[in-house]
């Protein structure tokens, strides 16, 4: 075995044994990338001789004796999170040359855990998207298909991981940007609580759902980062005051007894025979491990993407309004003459990608005058509704469970022609954007040697509950051992 | 389409002509869909309740210093600088 393909908790056995160092495990992932990102194309950025650097010093603090989960481990990074001297482009051409000034608040805390920054991933300009394919720069390819996208907007993170170029990647969920590529990919996919985990440093897109959250190889692996990256901050007043849990203690705990929500909404008509199948495989499961499965009905879950495409919309024509190009970002040329408003229009008409420019419009014309109460308010009225249903669901029931999307990985270009259908991919993933809630995708099975997710679903701050239910089912299956090959 | 032209200029944005002939039907067609939203009864949603759990975050209205290289980085990002500050294309008439 490569130590590339190692997961984190078996590279901690051996960088504590001293068996393997900090800096072995870096050029290990280094080499990894070096022979195979050029099929790929998960990274944006790799940071190199910054990897080595921080490996030599993660084998020194070892050597004195320190102990700590993610000393000396490699790390890729979603580019629309900010690290300091390296660039940042949310993997647009309005912040191609963009080098952040300060760490994101994640990045501090893994820098302090003594974690090996390797690199950035490629993502769907400023995260709007299921495909990568709406980066300025270039589409990555997924490991188990290059012909393929990764899903979105994390998909180069997941790419990444799944391809073993680390041994865990960051990634931002919006309305399903984490779950829906680790389901495409077959990695581990975690969306913490809203507010669980500090927004500082991740570039906004919509700031009433956005987390950033781990991309691992296992379930117990995604709760060593998180227990390094959740918990309070001074720079981001939305993060929640409540204790972080100690999230590895009880993940082997038995699931016996445990009550599953398996919502029929998730099971209609237009899901494919394939996916029902995988579904009733993975209740089998659940019920061979002693969980009670029961059949609910949540009604408001149809309303998720047209509610979900009038809030991000609305708040991404907010905190996009920053990027005019004056004191950074991409600037068109002056001409003499020319007009305030004219250099604006320029700036962002010429900075911008479609996608980008119709999420600003769409969200600018919900919030005008005269269409407010129609599309804005009418929307948040819809996503109380969706987060009473939910919230209610999960006072009776410990989690809900549904496919974490409606098919496997589609082929590059197939869908990127319509907005509308790609928008439809975040259907089971957007109402726990909404909510706020702890959801995770985990591998759940092969259709047509593609790999689909599902997603496990908790009440808020049940981080805990959500992780020891996927590591029961990650224990009891295989389908996170296959490897793409590539 | 004088209804795109007026959103594209609330949004800040320079669009071709055929950009706004694309984004206007791609848009068309969004919000057809989302359009599905007015069935919902809404009704008996409090206005109140929308906003969950908050909490002031207070903080003393003073300068810290940023001397740990970040300024500088930040400064770099710019296309001209004069007398240690952003020069910016003129802004009023």
């Amino acid at each position: 075995m490569n130590l590339n393909q190692l997961t984190i908790k078996e590279a901690r056995k051996l960088l504590d044994k001293k068996e393997i160092s900090a800096v072995e495990l870096t050029r290990a992932c280094l080499a990894r990338i070096k022979a195979t990102d050029k099929k790929i194309k998960a990274l944006i950025t790799l940071c190199e001789k910054q990897a080595l650097d921080l490996a030599h010093e993660a084998d020194g603090r070892i050597a004195k004796g320190e102990r700590g989960a993610l000393l000396g481990v490699p790390y890729l990074v979603k580019d629309n999170i900010l690290t300091k001297g390296v660039k940042t482009t949310a993997a647009s051409k309005m912040l191609e040359n963009y080098v952040a000034p300060y760490n994101a608040t994640v990045i501090a805390k893994l820098n302090s855990a003594g974690a090996v920054l390797l690199g950035k991933t490629n993502l769907d300009e400023f995260a709007h998207g299921a495909s990568t394919e709406n980066s300025a720069f270039f589409t990555t390819k997924n490991p188990w298909d290059l012909k393929r996208v990764p899903g979105g907007s994390s998909g180069g993170s997941a790419a990444a991981v799944a391809a073993d170029f680390c041994l865990f990647a960051l990634g931002s969920d919006t309305g399903g940007s984490i779950r829906q590529p680790a389901s495409f990919c077959s990695v581990v996919g975690f969306k913490p609580s809203y507010g669980r985990v500090s927004r500082h440093g991740l570039m906004s897109m919509t700031s009433s759902t956005d987390v950033i959250g781990p991309m691992t190889k296992t379930v117990a692996d995604a709760a060593i980062v998180m227990e390094v990256i959740a918990g309070s901050d001074k720079y981001d007043s939305t993060v929640s005051r409540e204790k972080v849990d100690d999230y590895g203690k009880n993940i082997a705990k038995s699931i016996k007894g445990l009550k599953i929500a398996i919502p029929q909404e998730c099971f209609g008509d237009e899901l494919s025979g394939e996916v029902k199948e995988l579904m009733q495989n993975a209740m089998a499961k659940f019920k061979e491990l002693g969980a009670q499965v029961t059949e609910i009905s949540l009604p408001h879950t149809k309303y998720g993407v047209p509610v979900y495409y009038i809030i991000t919309p609305s708040e991404i024509s907010s905190n996009l309004a920053r990027f005019d190009g004056f004191r950074y970002g991409y600037h068109s040329e002056v001409k003499k003459g020319e007009t305030l408003n004219e250099i604006y229009l320029k700036n962002r008409g010429e900075g911008f990608g479609p996608e980008v420019k119709r999420r600003i419009m769409l969200g600018t014309y919900a919030l005008s005058a005269g269409y407010f109460d129609a599309y804005y308010k009418k929307a948040q009225s819809v996503r109380m509704l969706i987060t009473q249903e939910l919230n209610a669901a999960l006072q009776q029931f410990d989690v809900i469970i549904t496919p974490t999307s409606p098919h496997a990985a589609f082929k590059i270009g197939e869908q990127n022609q319509d907005p509308l259908q790609m928008y439809l991919e975040d259907i089971f993933v957007s109402g726990p954007s909404l909510a706020g809630l702890p959801a995770v995708s985990i591998p759940a099975g092969f259709i047509n040697n593609l790999p689909l997710g599902l997603q496990i679903v908790g009440a808020k701050f049940q981080e805990a509950l959500v992780l020891q239910v996927a590591n029961n089912f990650e224990s009891a299956t295989e389908w996170h051992q296959p490897k793409a090959k590539i | 389409m004088a209804e795109i032209k007026h959103v594209a200029a609330l949004s800040k944005l320079g669009l071709s002509a055929a950009e706004l002939k694309r984004y206007g039907e791609q848009l068309g067609a969004i919000l057809s869909y989302i359009d599905q939203l007015a069935e919902v009864d809404t009704s008996q949603v409090e206005t109140a309740t929308r906003l969950g759990e908050n909490f002031n975050v207070w903080a003393d209205d003073k300068a810290t210093p940023w001397d740990d290289g970040g300024r500088q980085i930040a400064l770099e990002q710019t296309l001209e600088m004069k007398d240690g500050q952003v020069k910016v294309p003129r802004v009023l008439e």
